[in-house]
């Protein structure tokens, strides 16, 4: 089956000027991102993470390399407002600030601002209303008005409003950055069940606890891919994500550094809190036996 | 003496409309001198509101703010002192820059106290070394760096004040993990050289117990915890209730303790782990 996104050897620089001509934002990016699949792609400020991203819903156009969205090459032609709205209407993008996304005084409002402009007939935006509503959890605040509710909330509201359109891929821009602890969590169990339902997702993050739930983390550094694969595996390799300025889980960091610190060799990996203390824990009273012993 | 007292301070947003918030509801506590105070709570729970009551943006409804043992309301009209006191760098504060070069934007504040040349150079130097901002950067105009870099252009702006308190909302917020370390390292630096007193306001609950020696908790504009990091973050479930979370090293903690080894109970940050379970296995753990 064709991937949903597929980027061949894209180059996007940001105009520089002569003291300082531009740098590579993406350089020589290839890589694809098949239907249904959860991607968390990392790395550090200025890495090109954002850059990918609106690429892939042309917000930018590249400077070479192509780019294909089920097939249909978005790139190097002429393109129409009607090109950009296609792959606008299959990929939708959510922004770190939920207040910069939203439109309406009435929540129900703002999410029918999508499918409104894609000309949806009124009643079948009722139902897809009701329907994103339900989805993110928000259908009881239909009618509150967006600036009143908590930050978390505000953020499923803008991911509603994205979902009305009925895309097949959200991409979402560090959504989860200027939330509390809790607000976190509410969007993070809206992205994952949004996904278990068949939705691609992106997840442009610099939290490694979410990074974790995805099914492939891509690091990218330099405009380029540092790393990639499944997380559990990225996320073993700590001393390269520290070289790429990311941290890994705590649970991570703390196996990694007992076993330098002891020459202990429990297997790394990226556990719950349970798992990783059990490992922690045999391995104490193993070599608290061994002491005994002597 | 503590830095910053405040007394029964009561505050609503949209008074006598069908918006009515209380948004702050009797609030007492004070802001002791020469260390890291960390405000923590969910969002709408009234932190920004408090901190800009520290500095007279915000004038409580009720009760009283101290600065240096002084009402900051006594005289109204002299409101604009306090602020050279309480310096405050907002949320996402790389949206105020505005002048030519990073050196100005930064000698901005000193100049406007009607300090000497020679004095605003000093502290512009020191203030942007602090920032981790070198020579070449303060030529350069602030637009032309990265979201990181304005941010401490912006922080060293207010630093340059060298105002008594320096109150900072999120300062770490959209930054990457080494972003936030070599800010909140450097906030930090500058607290134990300045011996002023720094209050931090965070989402972060693993940055809060990595650089804050106090902590308050706020919950729908009451004060929920008050204490050391030790203290607040053994108040797990309250902290939950409250929309908030204890650091993730403190969940694996708990459950090694569950299983039966019997490390420290206070535990905030992966090293301190780390030291704990080499004390315990050295056999002189507490």
């Amino acid at each position: 089956m064709e991937p949903l996104i597929k980027f061949e050897n894209v180059c996007y620089t940001y105009t520089g000027n002569d003291a300082e001509p531009g740098m590579f934002a993406v350089h020589d990016l290839s890589l694809e991102i098949k239907e249904g699949e959860f991607v968390a792609i990392l790395g550090h400020n200025g890495s090109g993470k954002s850059t990918t991203a609106k690429l892939m819903n042309m917000i930018l156009a590249p400077n070479s390399g192509d780019i294909y969205v089920e097939g249909n090459k978005i790139t190097g032609r002429e393109l129409t407002d009607e090109d950009v709205f296609e792959v606008r209407k299959k990929i939708g993008m959510v922004f770190q600030n939920p207040d910069n996304q939203i439109v309406a005084t009435i929540v129900e409002e703002d999410v029918a601002f999508g499918p409104e402009n894609l000309g949806v007939p009124s009643q079948e935006i009722r139902k897809r209303v009701d329907e994103a509503l339900d989805i993110v959890g928000m259908r009881e605040y239909a009618r509150h008005a967006p600036h009143k509710l908590s930050g978390g909330q505000k953020q499923r509201v803008a991911i509603a409003g994205v979902i009305a359109m009925k895309p097949k891929c959200i991409i979402f821009d560090e959504s989860t950055a200027m939330l509390d602890p809790m607000g976190r969590k509410e969007v993070m169990n809206t992205i994952r069940r949004l996904n278990k339902e068949g939705m691609t997702v992106i997840l442009i993050t610099h939290y490694m606890n979410e990074a974790v739930l995805a099914d492939r983390v891509i690091v990218m550094k330099s405009g380029e891919i540092y790393e990639q694969g499944d997380p559990k595996d990225v996320f073993c390799n700590v001393e390269r994500l520290w070289e790429a300025g990311l941290e890994v889980p705590q649970t991570t960091e703390l196996i990694f550094k007992l076993n330098k610190k002891f020459g202990w060799e429990i297997p790394l990996g990226v556990y719950d809190f349970d798992t990783c203390a059990r490992l922690v824990t045999e391995k104490i009273k193993e070599v608290r036996g061994e002491n005994v012993g002597n | 003496m503590s830095a910053i007292e405040v007394k029964n301070v009561n505050f609503v947003y949209g008074k006598k409309t069908p918006y009515e918030v209380h948004a702050l509801e009797d609030i007492n506590l004070s802001i002791k001198e020469n260390c890291v105070t960390g405000i923590i709570g969910h969002t709408g729970s009234g932190k920004s509101t408090l901190i800009q009551m520290f500095n007279g943006l915000v004038k409580p409804d009720s009760g009283k703010v101290f600065v240096d043992g002084k009402d900051i309301w006594e005289k109204p009209k002299e409101i604009s002192k306090i602020r050279y006191k309480v310096g405050m760098v907002m949320q996402y504060p790389e949206y105020q820059l505005f002048a030519d070069t990073v050196w100005e934007d930064i000698a901005y504040g000193p100049k406007n106290m009607g300090l000497s040349e020679d004095e605003v150079k000093e502290r512009v130097t020191t203030s942007a070394a602090f920032c981790g901002l070198d020579g070449e950067a303060l030529a350069k105009s602030p637009f032309d760096l990265s979201g990181g870099q304005k941010r401490r252009v912006a922080l060293a702006g207010i630093m340059a004040m060298k105002p008594a308190v320096l109150v900072l909302d999120e300062p770490a917020a959209g930054l990457d993990p080494r972003g936030r370390r070599e800010i909140l390292g450097g906030i930090c630096k500058y607290q134990k050289e300045s011996g002023t007193a720094v209050v931090i306001v965070s989402h972060s609950m693993e940055d809060m117990a990595k650089y804050c020696d106090e902590l308050f908790v706020l919950s729908h504009g009451k004060l929920l915890l008050h204490g050391d990091c030790k203290e607040v973050f053994s108040e797990g479930e309250l902290l939950r209730s409250a929309g908030l979370d204890v650091p993730e090293i403190y969940g694996v903690v708990k459950a090694i303790r569950k299983q039966g080894a019997d490390i420290s109970k206070y535990i905030y940050t992966v090293n301190g782990a780390v030291d704990a379970i080499s004390r315990l296995l050295e056999g002189r753990d507490e």
